[in-house]
């Protein structure tokens, strides 16, 4: 078993704020983890952390063995769906330019994208159902519409692994399970996929691995594991009654 | 000379070709301050630049561009830092830190220029143009300088294109892949910066931080595409800015760097009003014209549904429908559909379909359903 993320005694603080508290976990290769937790439990912490976004306290991370800082070619390695407050949405581009930027690594500094990127970007939008789109301004798309079209730019960018902070926030049931089974494919292609989440119905149904986050990691592994009751009255208080066996 | 076609003077063209220069890098620059949001930055840095252009001529006694340029680029940088270090130490939002940090800058360069105003010297006249702006002592040299910083500008929007625009769409995803986005950052801020000192001369202080607006604004509202943006930004910026200087070349008392401003913030508002894109009044139009166009397709699908209805051996054409059985259908709309050929009045209460307007209803329905989403 390879692990391609290792996770280890991770601290991260806000100001005096812990935001994490020694959070320690590996992921296998070509699994698919959900990292599940109440609002504020530090679940896009953790994400942003890992991507080197945010500078941890203490704690070490590695990625394929590497520091983030030290991977050569991160294009190739990492890509990155965000959550849907990290993009300026009034930005005057279309949606074949969003897809495009996937290409960006892969193209280099200093040079423009050609034919094949186009191309490329084009078919990534049909294999989402958005081609039809393809010269909208990224804002006259609904919630479901603009989270496929992220999700075509990190396809067309062929990176080994992919994190994806609240894919599922303001998406209806039909976008976030074709989500999910697309997600499906790119983990049958050995993809390695990092999903931040509320939905814990589709977690046995889809995912490898849960990472249950309050600040601390209450408990991480298979979904069944996880997902025990006393775990999610832990994570969750005792608001939280849940039928997982369906 | 090509400025007597014109019936220009040499001493104009000079200066028309300086603004106009002016004109297309604030111009350009701008789109890059609209779209960061970082428009206050901008007014920092030039206001900021009054006390180093002063304290360069106290140092040496002279009016030279090049140390007013220096000493405009040093208190323009210590602004910033100081800005970004008031915003990262304390409470303070950086908005509070660029307010504090312009007034005490600008407030300090105006009360030196006003100390110099005061000393026995016949060198410091003039000084006082770096607040509105003076086109009128720009001198060939001036313009090789001018060009340079052009140069320089393009070259690094042109050279670092798609990834300016990635890192102003969404920084993190540009920091994730690996794009050197600190570096491009300082970059950016370099172009800008030395735009601003040598612009200053011809259009001052207080008016260039209104150029690195206004220009992207007005074109925003014509366009979609980050391309086309600029292009437009540019060319408002070099029509304010040739248009700003003749006026103020033939009306006396009026300031190039004021005159400037207002055809650019002219322009902005116009554009506002009646942008293609995002225009109030095109957008009004089009919302109006949405309106109608979605009750006359629901007039149509309806037509249709009843269609499928009734008995098809009667022939679609034949079939009528009545104001009084569809309130729905009022006459303005039929009228309207009557027009495009796509139904006929029968009598003054009855109508029947067209087979032409059957085939475009059969279409609104298959299109309404795939784009279901659309509607949304």
């Amino acid at each position: 078993m390879t692990h391609i993320i290792n996770v280890q005694n991770l601290t991260v603080a806000y100001r005096e704020v812990p935001a994490l508290w020694d959070v320690s976990f590996s992921i296998q290769k070509g699994s698919m983890t959900a990292i599940v937790g109440t609002n504020g439990a530090g679940k896009s912490t953790l994400m942003k952390t890992m991507l080197n976004l945010i500078q941890p306290v203490r704690g070490e991370i590695t990625i394929m063995g590497e520091s983030y800082d030290r991977i050569k070619e991160k294009y190739k390695k990492i890509a990155y769906v965000p959550q849907r407050e990290a993009v300026d949405w009034n930005f005057p581009i279309n949606c074949l330019d969003v897809v495009l930027m996937g290409r960006y690594g892969h193209i280099g500094l200093l040079k423009r994208p050609g034919k094949k990127d186009r191309d490329l970007a084009m078919e990534a939008l049909k294999r989402f159902g958005m081609e039809y789109y393809h010269d909208r301004q990224i804002d006259e798309l609904s919630g479901g519409q603009k989270q496929r079209v992220f999700l075509a730019r990190a396809y067309v960018q062929d990176a080994d692994l992919l994190f994806l902070d609240e894919p599922f926030g303001g998406v209806d049931a039909k976008t976030e399970q074709m989500t999910l089974e697309l997600l499906q494919e790119e983990k049958k292609r050995g993809r390695t996929i990092l999903v931040v989440t509320h939905d814990l119905h589709s977690l046995k149904k889809y995912f490898d691995m849960v990472l249950l986050l309050k600040t601390k990691l209450i408990a991480s592994g298979q979904p069944d594991e996880v997902m025990t009751p006393e775990n999610l009255t832990e994570a969750y208080g005792g608001m939280m009654h849940m039928d997982l066996r369906g | 000379m090509i400025w007597e076609i014109f019936g220009i003077s040499y001493t104009l063209a000079i200066v028309l070709l300086g603004s106009a220069i002016v004109g297309l890098m604030t111009g350009v620059l701008s789109v890059f301050f609209v779209l960061e949001k970082k428009s206050v930055m901008g007014d920092t840095i030039a206001h900021s630049s009054l006390p180093g252009v002063v304290v360069a001529f106290l140092l040496f006694l002279e009016k030279s561009q090049l140390t007013f340029a220096i000493g405009a680029l040093i208190s323009g940088f210590l602004a910033i830092i100081f800005v970004q270090t008031i915003s990262r130490r304390t409470v303070l939002k950086e908005d509070v830190a660029i307010g504090v940090t312009l007034s005490i800058f600008f407030g300090v360069g105006v009360a030196l220029l006003t100390y110099v105003q005061s000393l026995p010297l016949a060198a410091q006249a003039g000084l006082i143009n770096y607040i509105f702006g003076n086109v009128a002592f720009l001198l060939k040299r001036d313009l090789y300088l001018l060009a340079a910083v052009t140069v320089f500008d393009l070259f690094v929007i042109i050279s670092f294109w798609k990834e300016y625009k990635l890192i102003m769409f969404d920084r993190a995803y540009a920091e994730i892949i690996g794009l050197p986005v600190d570096k491009l950052d300082f970059l950016l801020t370099i172009a800008i910066s030395v735009t601003i000192v040598v612009g200053i001369q011809i259009i001052g202080v207080v008016m260039i931080a209104g150029m690195l607006i206004a220009p992207a604004v007005g074109a925003r509202q014509w366009t979609n595409s980050y391309r086309r943006m600029i292009l437009i930004s540019a060319s408002i910026g070099v029509m304010s800015g040739v248009l700003g200087t003749l006026i103020s070349a033939n009306i006396t008392d009026i300031p190039p760097g004021p005159a400037i401003i207002v055809f650019a913030t002219s322009i902005a508002f116009i554009s506002i009003l009646f942008g293609y894109r995002h225009g109030t009044l095109v957008n009004w139009v089009h919302t109006h014209l949405t309106h109608r166009k979605i009750d006359h397709r629901k007039v149509m699908m309806e037509f249709l549904k009843s269609t499928n209805a009734l008995d098809k051996s009667e022939g679609l054409t034949r079939l009528e429908f009545s104001l009084r059985e569809y309130p729905r259908l009022n006459k303005e709309i039929i009228n309207n559909l009557a027009r495009c050929g796509y139904c006929k009045w029968l009598t003054d209460e009855k109508c029947a379909m067209t087979l032409r307007g059957v085939e475009i209803a059969k279409d609104f329905t298959v299109e309404n359903s795939g784009s279901a989403e659309m509607v949304e």
